[in-house]
């Protein structure tokens, strides 16, 4: 309950700043410049958002650390993280709070996509089943990257920094299942690396599979970047 | 003694921060791999694509020892990523295969455009490379695609040698159960042709020229052995036979369709090439078959009219030749081709594109056709159409003659279209069920063949309490023609070479795989903006110049069309998102202004 009074307070903090509205404006242009008017969609003349879909973990990688960088960075930097400690909160409702805040903006900029599929729909018998998977798989992926640039932001005092390792890291796990990488791993590692890949496990979902290891994975995966978070901030608090 | 104290502390919070990160660290990675045995799944899409069918779960259940799968797929598709929906519902299947068969089924992709080991296993499997156009900047070149399945299961192998995504399970589960079986499943033929010479050592076969469906076999026996079958014994027909084909039924005596009913009854798979006509070739002199069959027949709801199928969709034959002139002045013969409206030339509307064994087919010849007429067929019997005819075909007598002459082919249209106007006709027919017997309450024929009458052994009065009706799923498949398995079709056309395929695929499985059908069929093509507009424009335009003006004006529409869509698509969710940002800007900034303009007020009125 506590984490939802601090999640309607950082999504509202959030429109106080030009940043909710960059993200909210440019995460729709650019899917829809990628997708129609630089994509095969017109080329292939096939009613399937398979294209679509497959550009949304490249854009999580600049956008959501983007609505994350500034979280606990801007907190530590203007020294408000203190007076945060103050308030009747556990760090877990803070990280929540500021999780939830986060991940409802992603979820904005998702729902102002929904004119693609209503367009595609329009122009053919668009199969509804892999659209839903792939809403559903883009709030899972949504939730580990928001997850991971929180993180991100509570190790950095400067929001561009945190932005940039968010960024990283996000990049990572979206290279990590790649044939570059297996070539140069062990043969045991590069598997479990397959297994890390945001890429594969997002495409398993916007396919219209919902597949319990999919979701366990991002599930699992926000829960430890969140864990982590905690104990940051919980490991500062001490400090200070 | 608290100053010591406080970074001690401090220093344990830290490294209890640590390990506990590094505690859930491991714990997220072991829930993650953990996590890949649950199988646990939900397929959304309309027609559960992605998930694998009963039969084919079946038959991997049924794996003993490790299935190898290599793809043979070239990795780089730059230039023609059209075919990369393609490529992916195939990796789909096989990710679905894996994920079923865990370690029992092995996936290996290969690339023999870059991997020479792979090139000559390509070459082994007999997995040939098919050209297609790559268009790079500018240019439009000829590459090669490989798109290949070879499957490796103990000592043998099967191969698909260029996989179709939507024929993929079916085509993956015949071999598969190809694989597993441990001997060919047996199919009988049953024919009036004189029997097959003894093989002699050392001495090449050679075949009689009245055993017409020789090649038939031979294409069947790739994959089945084939046994010829007598129909008119005590046990005529063995059950252990995947399908029995009856190829140009002639007189055929009640104890024969007996014991095809029998078979039929019994969850038999049957397939009848009926004709009423043999035609002798190359003198195309017909002679009037009786087959002893129409009363079974008409039992099953099926009847093969006595009629001749003319299709104005005929297959184009060589009527006459003409001498011209050519620009070095030099005189050449040229051909006249003219429909054969006899020969039905079967399109792709003429194909059942729901069933394996005529779907993908691009096209499919029948000589002298008969057209069928199904009737009420007994109750727990489907029906479906395999094959029919263009709109435009008639059913003529059977007396017509059958010369290519054009004054001939000039009469028979004239003769099909005063017969009124044209229909489509069913030509091939599939029932599937438990089939009745139709001699359930009649006498059983007695076996008239002396030498299998010798081995009757069975009591008299005992056939008739083991009679056997609706035991079983059976599948009765009726093609109103035989010609078009012959030698000479099937060695000119590969066409009728599929089709035997494919329908020997089908007749030969299970009632699983049978039902097994085309997945990812349905047709996903949004709008053609172009061909909007040529029809609704370009349909007067006669002249080269029109056309070209027409097609212009199609190509700036669909432009035109397809920008405004993707820009209106673009632009109105960022307008919407920053014109309410600037509303709540606006109204943010009277918000903070209001006090002190309260405050302006108030101060000016005081002084």
């Amino acid at each position: 309950m506590k984490a939802w009074v601090l999640a309607r307070r950082e999504w509202r903090v959030a429109f106080d700043t030009p940043i909710a509205y960059v993200v909210l404006a440019l995460f729709p242009a650019l899917t829809a410049a990628f997708f129609l008017l630089m994509g095969p969609f017109f080329a292939q003349r096939q009613a399937s958002l398979r294209g679509f879909f497959a550009l949304l973990p490249m854009l999580f990688i600049l956008v959501v650390p983007a609505t994350t960088m500034r979280l606990w960075a801007e907190e530590r930097r203007s020294g408000t993280e203190e007076i945060l400690h103050t308030y009747p909160f556990r760090v877990r409702d803070l990280v929540l709070g500021k999780f939830l805040g986060a991940w409802g903006l992603v979820f904005s900029a998702l729902v102002l996509t929904l004119g693609i599929p209503l367009a595609v729909a329009s122009l053919g018998p668009l199969d509804w089943g892999p659209v839903w998977g792939g809403y559903f798989g883009s709030m899972l992926l949504g939730a580990a990257c928001v997850a991971i640039g929180l993180f991100c932001s509570a190790c950095c005092r400067n929001q561009i920094v945190a932005w940039i390792l968010g960024a990283l890291v996000i990049l990572l796990f979206n290279l990590c299942g790649s044939a570059a990488v297996a070539a140069a791993m062990p043969k045991g590692l590069a598997a479990l690396l397959l297994q890390m890949d945001f890429g594969r496990r997002f495409e398993s979902l916007h396919r219209g599979v919902i597949a319990l290891p999919d979701v366990v994975f991002f599930v699992a995966l926000t829960a430890l970047f969140l864990i982590a978070n905690g104990l940051v901030v919980e490991t500062r608090r001490w400090r200070s | 003694m608290a100053q010591s104290e406080a970074p001690t502390s401090a220093r344990s919070v830290h490294r209890q921060a640590w390990i506990s990160a590094l505690l859930v660290a491991l714990l997220t990675l072991c829930v993650v791999v953990l996590s890949q045995r649950l199988r646990w799944r939900l397929d959304l899409t309309e027609e559960n694509r992605y998930s694998l069918a009963p039969a084919t779960l079946q038959l991997l259940d049924r794996l003993e020892d490790r299935l190898d799968l290599v793809l043979y797929f070239n990795q780089d598709i730059e230039g023609a990523e059209a075919l990369l929906p393609v490529r992916l519902l195939i990796q789909d299947f096989l990710d679905e295969l894996a994920a079923y068969g865990g370690d029992k089924v092995v996936v290996r992709t290969v690339d023999p455009t870059t991997d020479l080991l792979a090139r000559q296993d390509a070459e082994h499997a007999k997995i040939a490379a098919v050209p297609f156009q790559e268009l790079s900047v500018g240019a439009l070149s000829v590459a090669e695609l490989y798109q290949g399945l070879e499957m490796r299961y103990q000592d043998r192998s099967e191969v698909i040698p260029f996989i179709r995504p939507e024929r993929m399970e079916f085509a993956f589960a015949v071999r598969l159960a190809s694989l597993i079986e441990k001997q060919r499943p047996v199919i009988g033929f049953f024919s009036r042709e004189p029997p097959a010479p003894p093989l002699m050592p050392g001495i090449p076969p050679r075949t009689p020229p009245d055993r017409i469906f020789e090649d038939l076999r031979n294409a069947v026996g790739r994959r089945f052995a084939v046994r010829d079958v007598e129909l008119d014994r005590l046990e005529a027909v063995d059950q252990d036979l995947v399908a029995l084909v009856v190829a140009q039924p002639q007189n055929m005596t009640a104890r024969e369709v007996f014991s095809l009913d029998q078979y039929l009854a019994g969850g038999g798979h049957v397939l009848v090439l009926y004709d009423h006509l043999k035609v002798a070739l190359p003198s195309w002199a017909p002679s009037p078959v009786e087959s002893g069959l129409d009363a079974w027949l008409n039992g099953l709801g099926l009847a093969v009219g006595k009629r001749l199928l003319w299709d104005e969709r005929g297959n184009p034959i060589q009527v006459d030749s003409r001498v011209v002139e050519t620009q070095s002045g030099q005189q050449q013969e040229v051909p006249i081709f003219l429909n054969y409206g006899l020969f039905p030339e079967l399109q792709d509307d003429s194909l059942n594109q729901s069933n394996p064994a005529t779907a993908f087919l691009s096209q499919l010849d029948l000589l002298w056709a008969h057209p069928l007429q199904i009737r009420e067929v007994p109750a727990g019997v489907e029906k479906e159409v395999l094959l029919q005819s263009s709109k435009r075909s008639w059913a003529l007598p059977l007396d017509v003659t059958l010369s290519t002459s054009p004054g001939n082919l000039q009469a028979l249209k004239a003769h099909a279209i005063s017969l009124g106007p044209g229909r489509s006709y069913p030509l091939a027919v599939a029932l599937s069920g438990s089939f009745p017997s139709q001699f359930l309450g009649k006498e059983i024929p007695p076996v008239t063949n002396p030498e299998a009458e010798e081995e009757q052994t069975a009591p008299p009065g005992s056939e008739a309490s083991a009679l056997r009706s609706a035991e079983g799923q059976g599948l009765l498949v009726l093609i109103g023609d035989s010609d078009l398995f012959r030698n000479e079709v099937l060695r000119q056309s590969p066409a009728q070479g599929s089709f035997a395929e494919n329908l020997f695929d089908w007749l030969g499985q299970n009632a699983d795989l049978i039902h097994l059908r085309m997945r990812g069929r349905k047709d996903r093509e949004i709008r053609n903006f172009y061909q909007e507009y040529v029809e609704e424009e370009g349909a007067f335009a006669t002249t080269d110049e029109e056309k070209r003006e027409v097609d212009r004006g199609a190509t700036r529409y669909q432009r035109g069309r397809q920008r405004q869509i993707a820009w209106l698509l673009v632009l109105g969710p960022a307008v919407l998102v920053l014109g309410l940002g600037l509303l709540r800007w606006r109204w943010r900034q009277k918000a903070a202004a209001k006090p002190y303009q309260a405050q302006f007020t108030s101060g000016s009125s005081t002084s």
